[in-house]
């Protein structure tokens, strides 16, 4: 076995990590498509409110203080991903205006909370750019049912959420309920952004989601490619990243996302050498 | 503590005064700003700026210089990358935005990882407005009267060309050039912005009034000027509550700004959600009556 | 003629529909007899798309009602009766990473079902629908990659794919060069008369469009005028002209006339 895994940490992190950098694509290439990157990026602040909510409850509580904080970091980040929903359905015109003043407000909050409980401390610090050295037990198996419920998500719903990515009113013509998959979907990407948390950091976690795909449908034929595509590069970035991270002892988000942005870079000049092809607008 | 008990403190400490002046002077140059930048749809360049100064404001700390120029070239360059990735590769300009700016942001991570000092890094991302020094202070205050000068001499063609990009066109005005102008003032007023309410946050500031002012008025110079009273006040009430309960003074500041726009949002007499409510049931009830 | 409810395949009563304070639609009633080609005109913004929208359900109009062979549009099920090319059909993103096949296999969605996928005997559906448009040899290309006359036939593709019983088409041939445009026209007529399809087509192709349809309505916020082609075209020149409020050649096209 690799000498980077004989501790406990090492393997926690790189168990969690294999497991986001499929997840965080996957679902991701439903948000490019769908252009909602930046409510990635909104729900990921509102996450580490909710760490940061769990943070200050701690110092009162010893039931919050056991607690893995990335439960309640969980339970924000749903509940702002149905609100958010609700609002872009009520509200279209103001939603993009809306969100990115919900996303200030989040990490607006999330500060106040941690001044509050202890000051700024380094378990911050791990969530705001990843950490492979922070990750337990607890949060492999976390991520690991997170897992198996997204997977079984999207292949089960793969069909409504092409059909609604693509265009909603043939979703609906196909009697399609958009309403709830939405929502779901929605919840789901909570789910997947807290759990991505800890291995790329708050402030990073939407450009895993976004930037492996907007590498693969430069490239790929077909919806089903762009998926495999897209969780390759997750991976192969994620691996890198951490052993750079574990190696020059750098943030792990940092390398990561670094990790992505060379290989977004290789897949433009792919399609400058190789193809005449049409490409369009994303 | 009462208001009454800050205000005698505010005639006590200087580094309060420092802290009022300059917040004030950067919630007035944001509000400004922030109104062009919403009306032309770039809220999200405005994010992707703030974000991208991170590695030029870490580069200038390593090297101990004042980070207001290696913010400034940082920001200038990624927005001309920006515009040169989105005109000349087929990304759209938000793909194209979103990829510079999260690129950026995690070599400033990584560098300031490098560094190994946590607690500078807070400053940069959350702000300390009580920490602010005289050098700053005066950066910030020239910032401002730049930018104010330049929004009063070119008002007019900011208001053409923000409003009718085609009409400017046709008029001769160089629509690019006044892009790129207002991408240079908005790195500016970022890295003005980045001792009160630090990088994470300046979107906010630049957004929240403005977006304010918009919903309350539908006339441009009304809405600056409301955007800057908007600003003026999150700044005093949220240094308020910094210095009183000890909190970071941006999460304070953006956080009383979030409150007015909810307000705005909720209560607005013309765009205000439950007014509307409420004026659509009237039509309804009058429409049954009929 | 035969007129009770078995015979109607679309029923509109009575509707009326605005946008915010914008009266779009006002008390349009009419009733589209199963196997009929509706040709439905009107200048632009005149509540063309916005009429097919109501009677699809995807827009709920604020008075009257809609009845898709005789069952309330909000309670109708059998979506995989209707097929719907919409207007705005290519303004999708282009970007979108998905094949010609992917797309026209949407068609089926509807038919297959929650938490099933497609059999083989779908895919062959999918391949039959591509043929019929001439596009099967663009199956494997990205929807993006096509021209907008090419895409537009993947639409097309799509809303044939189910077999509906009735289909309704917004200005398909807008990009669609004349040739195609033609042999699309024919390729309607063909469903209509063997398939027994019912068709409505908005288009603003009048002249062309008279030697395919056996219908036409002319809607101006309200029906101004709803009958077979024959009286269209007898009181046409006067109408139109008011209709449009200004003069219209209605040019007949001779071509493509069998
Ligand atoms: N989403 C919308 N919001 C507000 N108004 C709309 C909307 N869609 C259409 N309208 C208005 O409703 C009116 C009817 O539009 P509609 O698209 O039904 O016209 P149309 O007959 O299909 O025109 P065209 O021939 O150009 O396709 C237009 O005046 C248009 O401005
Ligand atoms: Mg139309």
């Amino acid at each position: 076995m690799l000498p980077f895994l004989k501790y406990e940490f090492l393997q926690n992190a790189f168990l969690t990590g294999i497991m986001v950098g499929l997840l965080a694509p996957v679902l991701g290439v439903f948000i490019v498509v769908r252009r909602q990157a930046l409510i990635a990026d909104a729900l990921s602040h509102i996450t580490l409110a909710g760490i940061a909510a769990n943070l200050l409850l701690g110092k009162w509580s010893s039931f919050f203080a056991a607690a893995n904080p990335i439960y309640m970091g969980m339970a924000f980040s749903v509940g702002g991903a149905i609100f958010i929903e609700q609002l872009r359905k009520v509200y279209k015109h103001y939603e993009e205006l809306a969100i990115p003043i919900i996303m200030s407000a989040g990490i607006g909050l999330s500060v106040i909370f941690i001044s509050m409980a202890d000051g700024f401390n380094t378990d911050l610090f791990n969530y705001l750019f990843g950490s492979i050295i922070a990750v337990k037990r607890s949060d492999v198996w976390t991520v690991f049912a997170i897992l198996v419920v997204v997977l079984l998500f999207v292949f089960f719903m793969y069909k409504e959420l092409f059909v609604l990515s693509f265009d909603e009113e043939q979703g609906k013509l196909s009697g399609i309920r958009s309403n709830w998959i939405l929502v779901a979907f929605m919840a789901i990407t909570a789910l997947v952004i807290a759990a991505s948390m800890k291995i790329v950091g708050i402030l990073l976690v939407s450009a895993l989601m976004t930037l492996p795909v907007a590498a693969s449908i430069r490239i790929a034929k077909g919806f089903k490619q762009a998926i495999w595509l897209s969780v390759l590069f997750g991976e192969i970035s994620v691996i890198s990243g951490m052993f750079l991270s574990y190696y020059l002892d750098l943030a792990s988000g940092g390398t990561i996302v670094l990790c992505l942005v060379v290989i977004l870079c290789l897949s433009i000049f792919y399609k400058k050498f190789t193809g005449s092809r049409k490409v369009g607008h994303l | 503590m009462s208001i009454f008990e800050f205000f005698q403190a505010l005639f006590q400490y200087e580094f309060l005064q420092k802290a009022l002046f300059t917040s004030v002077v950067v919630g007035i140059i944001c509000g400004i700003v922030g109104c062009f930048i919403i009306l032309r749809g770039m809220a999200l360049m405005g994010d992707a700026i703030s974000h991208a100064v991170l590695p030029g404001v870490a580069i200038s700390y390593m090297l101990g210089i004042n980070f207001f120029f290696g913010a400034v070239i940082t920001g200038v360059l990624t927005a001309i990358g920006i515009g040169y990735v989105s005109q000349n590769s087929r990304i759209k300009h938000d793909m194209a935005i979103g990829i510079m700016f999260t690129s950026m942001f995690a070599v400033g991570i990584v560098i300031i990882t490098m560094m190994k000092s946590s607690a500078d890094l807070y400053h940069i991302l959350f702000g300390n407005v009580l920490a602010v020094r005289m050098s700053d202070m005066w950066i910030t205050l020239g910032i401002g009267v730049l930018v104010i000068g330049l929004v009063v001499l070119f008002y007019k063609e900011l208001l053409v060309s923000t409003f009718d990009p085609t009409m400017a066109q046709s008029y001769g005005l160089p629509n690019k050039w006044i892009h790129y102008c207002l991408m240079a003032v908005l790195t500016m007023v970022t890295v003005a912005s980045l001792q009160t309410v630090g990088i994470v946050l300046v979107v906010a500031m630049l957004i929240t009034p403005a977006a304010t002012a918009y919903l309350l008025t539908n006339r441009l110079s009304v809405m600056i000027y409301l955007s800057a009273l908007i600003g003026v006040i999150s700044s005093v009430f949220g240094l308020y509550f910094s210095f009183t309960y000890n909190l970071a003074s941006g999460a304070t500041i953006v956080l009383v700004s979030a409150f007015l726009f909810a307000l705005a949002f909720f209560f607005s007499p013309s765009q205000g959600i439950v007014w509307k409510a409420h004026k659509s049931r009237k039509n309804r009830l009058e429409l049954l009556e009929k | 003629m035969n007129n009770n409810i078995e015979s109607i395949a679309i029923r509109v009563d009575d509707l009326s529909f605005h946008y915010g304070d914008k009266n779009v639609l006002q008390h349009v009633t009419m009733e589209i007899k199963k196997g009929s080609f509706l040709g439905l005109v009107g200048p632009n913004g005149s509540g063309k798309s916005t009429l097919i929208k109501c009677i699809l359900g995807l827009q709920k109009p604020q008075e009257g009602n809609v009845y898709l062979f005789g069952e309330k549009v909000n309670k109708f099920n059998d979506w995989d009766k209707v097929g719907y090319v919409s207007q705005k059909a290519n303004s999708f993103n282009t970007a979108f990473p998905a094949t010609a096949f992917e797309v026209v296999s949407m068609g089926l969605f509807g038919k297959v079902g929650l938490f099933r996928f497609l059999k083989a005997s779908d895919k062959n559906k999918v391949w039959e629908a591509l043929r019929s448009v001439n596009m099967d040899q663009y199956a494997h290309q990205n929807i993006g990659e096509l021209s907008g006359g090419q895409q537009q036939r993947i639409f097309i593709a799509r809303a044939l794919v189910s077999d509906p019983e009735l289909l309704i088409l917004d200005e398909p041939t807008v990009g669609v060069d004349t040739e195609s445009s033609d042999s699309f026209y024919k390729m309607l007529k063909e469903l209509h008369r063997e398939n027994n399809m019912t068709l409505v087509l908005v288009t603003h192709d009048v002249g062309v469009m008279t030697n395919y349809v056996t219908d036409v309505a002319c809607l101006n916020k309200q029906i101004h005028f709803h009958g077979n082609t024959k009286e269209f075209e007898e009181s046409s020149s006067e109408n139109m002209s008011a209709f449009y409020g200004h003069h219209v050649h209605v040019l007949h096209h001779d071509h493509g006339h069998e």
